[in-house]
């Protein structure tokens, strides 16, 4: 894993939580499980006073790292505390239950009954690659949808009324912001209604779970007897109790039921209390929206019988789902663009059928099963793409013809599967071929191609094959060697083996896709951390210019208060001079500083944009070396 | 009465070996001589061979085991041979033995035994007399292959089309390549629906009709030739190839404009971030010399960018 990544969500944890937390976090991912008694060791000094993430331990890992996710300034962490035991392990103890609510811990149990906790990586990615997966949910259904999934992926696990309820704020908000830069319309649905459909439609499409709470430990009595020094006692003496045990998880049968009708008369409740009176909500409108056709029924509606615990039940985005539907993304993408939009939503609707039939912990398969041609005809029609189905078998040969799905049997209109293996494969490879054009021209992308058709040609043999004059061949063919995207072996036509010469070897050339797709992988993560330390470079840089523009927003919002609470009570005079105000503080931002303001803002979404692309890219070849592990 | 030895009659001598030479087509060897000549002084025998030779009536060879034949000579063959001596005639014969593959100076001399001096001494002559001529085979340019003067070099020695004399013509093999892609790019843009159907692909005799009449060749290009050249573009991902269902007798597929270079399409993600082309990438470091926070290509692309 790389350093990078442990930063980012160590310093996640230390803004969004608590350094001890972040301190925690780190120490398990340097020590592989690790023991309760082994991490609150780690933190005891010789003075008797414990110190979470000690200023000496920062020197290895630079300042930049820690500020580079967030963009927020940290203060220093060395503090003192805990003055007992028991304060120190309730602290821990904390600590270890918020992990486990955001996933990032895997229990194990030591034959001595002792917890073991290691960090788990795979949910370590899945934090990094948040801002993928918000781009992939706003694109496919929604900003409502994807501040849902903001809040349950950056918090780990949260119950349906608090979730709702800031996504709900959030959404009132901008709305507030929108109508009062512009004379705009007010939204047709208010805020609540919109962020309960859009969690009742991640939880339909299973963006979205239900999973059973973290129980936390129960405070634990203070022990005074040890002192006022604040001197920790031996290791002895600690409590080394398991803190978390599997039994105190609640586990949810059927994690993707739908919202009841209870549910959702409980979160507009909810919502309508905790926005207050000022933000309209709508009382109608408690059914469900309307469901896509399933293949697979299991909308077993969770009626009101369920037992009392499963109401507080909570929600956590389902990072498997959204790993899928970021592959589909990027198959529908590059059908679109190599055969058009009418099959790219063919193959959509076979994917959406696909998704339909995929179970809970269904591993990742080189084929789909096998799809009747009734079958796509129907979801074509309950789909918006029901233009797709004129000319749907031209479509369907098309799709065959480019690798990415094939036809099993021609009865009844044919039966198809679709090849994640080889579609992917493909599109890796034409992924490396795009890097060789940039990097070394179009002739260097002939003997790319050539190789890996033809693996184990000589000099010779490939100038033939790809008509490029010799001194350009053999150039091309060494700069590909030096950059791994090529490889040789040696041959040798000499009885002495042991020692062969270069005039007495063929040196026969080759391309192993798997070995220069992982060089392209570490690549692409040192370019993405390169953009990313400029991005934060670039915002530390205007740090004052980016204060003031904040500090003359939030005066423009309370001159703005104040002159509707006096349009309001009549009082045009002092209308007219806080107008007056507000128009001398807009122009407290000179048009050179917002100009500034303009330029950091276009780069600093060029390189947002720039480190998405790379994380798409990244995405597919982690995909790849995925397929290409399992079929060795 | 004394027994005086009677010589032989040379004309006698001379319509025996004829008669020998009628009786074995393949060609008399020593040991025939030996055989069907026995009561004949060898040296008499050897000095009617020579005249036979010479007047053409017969013709010397030589086996792989550098053994000597002497055969009938076709009434019909080559009076060019006529005038040459004993030994251009060997060299002759033994590259006609090695077709329009040719010989250089040190196989003939494996063959034949004789010194290197002679053998080119042979040639030389054979040269001067247009009967054999001198080929210099692709990537060897410094080495002679001999071969009989009205005969074809083989493939394996020419350099082909896409030869100049200079060597392998990357300018033409260009010219060659955008015209086949302008060819494919007009066929593409003028049917319908670029993507998909048999109007927007284009048999490989087709493309040769084309190349043929823009004359950007001064030689004829050959189905082959053309076919080598749009191998080159599929490798390029230019073009792409499908199936031809009513493809020409020559080839067996159509080719088309690859959809990647179609108008509509993008380019997957990642190439558009500078630092993938970056020719000082590997020298970037943050807090270096070369580092991302002060990088010029970075903040030429984020301008340019939105």
């Amino acid at each position: 894993m790389a350093v990078s990544a442990v930063d980012q969500i160590t310093s996640f944890l230390r803004v969004h939580f608590s350094p001890e937390t972040a301190a925690v976090f780190l120490y398990i991912s340097k020590n592989s499980k690790s023991t309760l008694q082994m991490i609150m060791q780690q933190f005891r000094l010789p003075s008797g006073k414990v110190s979470f993430f000690p200023a000496e331990n920062l020197a290895h890992s630079s300042s930049l790292k820690i500020l580079k996710y967030f963009e927020k300034s940290i203060p220093s962490l060395a503090f003192e505390t805990m003055s007992t035991n028991n304060q120190v392990l309730q602290m821990v103890q904390q600590c270890l239950t918020l992990l486990l609510t955001h996933d990032l811990l895997v229990l194990s149990r030591r034959k001595d009954s002792a917890i073991e906790y290691s960090i788990n990586w795979a949910q370590v990615r899945v934090l990094n690659r948040a801002p993928a997966f918000l781009c992939l949910t706003r694109t496919q259904l929604g900003h409502a949808a994807e501040l849902v999934i903001e809040e349950l992926l950056y918090s780990g696990r949260l119950g349906l009324l608090a979730c709702l309820a800031t996504v709900a704020k959030r959404l009132a908000e901008e709305e507030d912001e929108t109508s009062s830069s512009a004379a705009a319309a007010p939204a047709a649905v208010d805020p609540g209604l919109r962020a309960l459909n859009a969690f009742a439609s991640l939880l339909e499409l299973r963006f979205i779970q239900r999973r059973g709470s973290v129980v936390p430990p129960l405070p634990v009595a203070d022990n005074s007897g040890c002192g006022s020094g604040g001197r920790l006692e031996d290791d002895d003496e600690f409590e080394d109790d398991d803190v978390i045990g599997s039994s105190k998880i609640y586990r949810v049968e059927k994690p993707f039921a739908p919202l009841s009708r209870a549910e959702r008369e409980a979160a507009l409740r909810h919502i309508r209390e905790s926005l207050g009176p000022a933000v309209k909500l709508s009382d109608e409108s408690l059914e469900p929206p309307a469901k896509r056709p399933r293949v697979a029924a299991e909308t077993t509606s969770v009626a009101d019988a369920r037992r009392p615990e499963e109401a507080a039940q909570e929600f956590s985005a389902n990072a498997q789902q959204l790993r899928f539907r970021w592959r589909d993304s990027i198959l529908t993408r590059a059908a679109a663009s190599v055969l058009g939009a009418q099959a790219s939503r063919v193959l959509a609707a076979m994917l959406d059928i696909v998704d339909e039939r995929v179970r809970l912990g269904h591993a990742q398969s080189a084929e789909s099963e096998v799809l009747a041609h009734a079958d796509i005809v129907a979801q074509l029609a309950a789909s918006a793409a029901g233009d797709a189905r004129s000319g749907l078998d031209q479509h369907l040969s098309s799709l065959a013809e480019d690798g990415f799905i094939e036809r099993q049997s021609g009865a009844a209109g044919g039966q198809f599967r679709i090849l994640f293996r080889r579609a992917i494969f493909s599109l890796t490879r034409q992924s490396v071929a795009a890097v060789i054009r940039q990097r070394l021209g179009d002739k260097a992308v002939r003997v790319f191609n050539a190789l890996s058709e033809e693996p184990n040609l000589t000099q010779a043999e490939l100038e033939s094959h790809v008509l490029i004059g010799g001194r350009d061949c053999k150039e091309l063919l060494y700069r590909l060697l030096v950059d791994g995207f090529v490889h040789c072996a040696e041959l040798s036509r000499a009885a002495d083996f042991m020692n062969p010469r270069p005039n007495t070897a063929y040196y026969l050339f080759h391309v192993n896709l798997e070995q220069t797709t992982r060089k392209l992988l570490l690549n692409m993560h040192t370019y993405q951390d390169r953009l990313l330390t400029r991005r934060l470079a670039e915002v530390a840089t205007n740090r004052r210019l980016l204060d003031k523009r904040q500090r003359v927003k939030e005066l423009l919002k309370n001159l703005d208060a104040q002159i509707s609470a006096a349009d309001s009570a009549g009082n045009s005079d002092a209308s007219a001079e806080l107008s007056e105000q507000r128009a001398q503080a807009a122009q407290l931002l000179t048009p050179p500083e917002r100009e500034q303001l303009e330029t950091l803002k276009r780069s600093r979404t060029a390189l947002r944009a720039g480190e998405l692309l790379l994380e798409e890219n990244i995405f597919l070849y982690e995909l790849f070396l995925e397929f290409a592990s399992q079929h060795n | 009465m004394s027994t005086a030895t009677v010589k032989p009659d040379p004309g006698d001598i001379q319509t025996r070996l004829l008669n020998l030479a009628g009786q074995l087509p393949a060609g008399i060897n020593q040991a025939a001589l030996r055989s069907h000549l026995s009561d004949l002084p060898m040296d008499r025998i050897i000095q009617c061979i020579n005249q036979l030779t010479q007047s053409g009536k017969l013709e010397v060879l030589q086996t792989a085991n550098r053994e000597l034949l002497w055969r009938l000579r076709d009434a019909s063959a080559d009076r060019r041979l006529d005038g040459l001596d004993t030994k251009e005639v060997m060299v002759y014969e033994q590259l006609r033995a090695f077709g329009n593959k040719g010989a250089s100076a040190q196989q003939l001399q494996s063959r034949s035994a004789m010194p290197q001096r002679e053998i080119g001494k042979c040639l030389n002559s054979l040269e001067a007399k247009k009967l054999v001529k001198t080929v210099r085979p692709v990537g060897h340019a410094k080495k002679k292959i001999f071969m009989l003067f009205e005969l074809e070099p083989d493939a394996s020695l020419q350099a082909g089309t896409f030869f100049s004399g200079e060597g392998f013509d990357q300018e033409f093999v260009d010219v060659l390549c955008q015209q086949c892609t302008l060819y494919l790019r007009r066929k593409a843009e003028a049917a319908a629906t670029p993507a998909a159907t048999t109007s927007a692909s284009a048999t490989l005799e087709e493309v040769q009709q084309f190349i043929g009449q823009s004359r950007v060749s001064t030689v004829a290009l050959s189905l082959d030739d053309i076919r080598r050249v749009l191998r080159a573009l599929t490798l390029e991902g230019v073009v792409e190839t499908r199936p031809g269902p009513y493809a020409g007798a020559g080839s067996s597929c159509l080719y088309r404009l690859a959809r990647s270079q179609l108008p509509a399409s993008g380019d997957f993600g990642a190439v558009r971030v500078p630092c993938v082309s970056c020719p000082v990438a590997p020298d970037c470091r943050i807090g270096g010399e070369i580092s991302p926070i002060g990088c010029v290509y970075l903040t030429d692309w984020a301008k340019g960018q939105f």
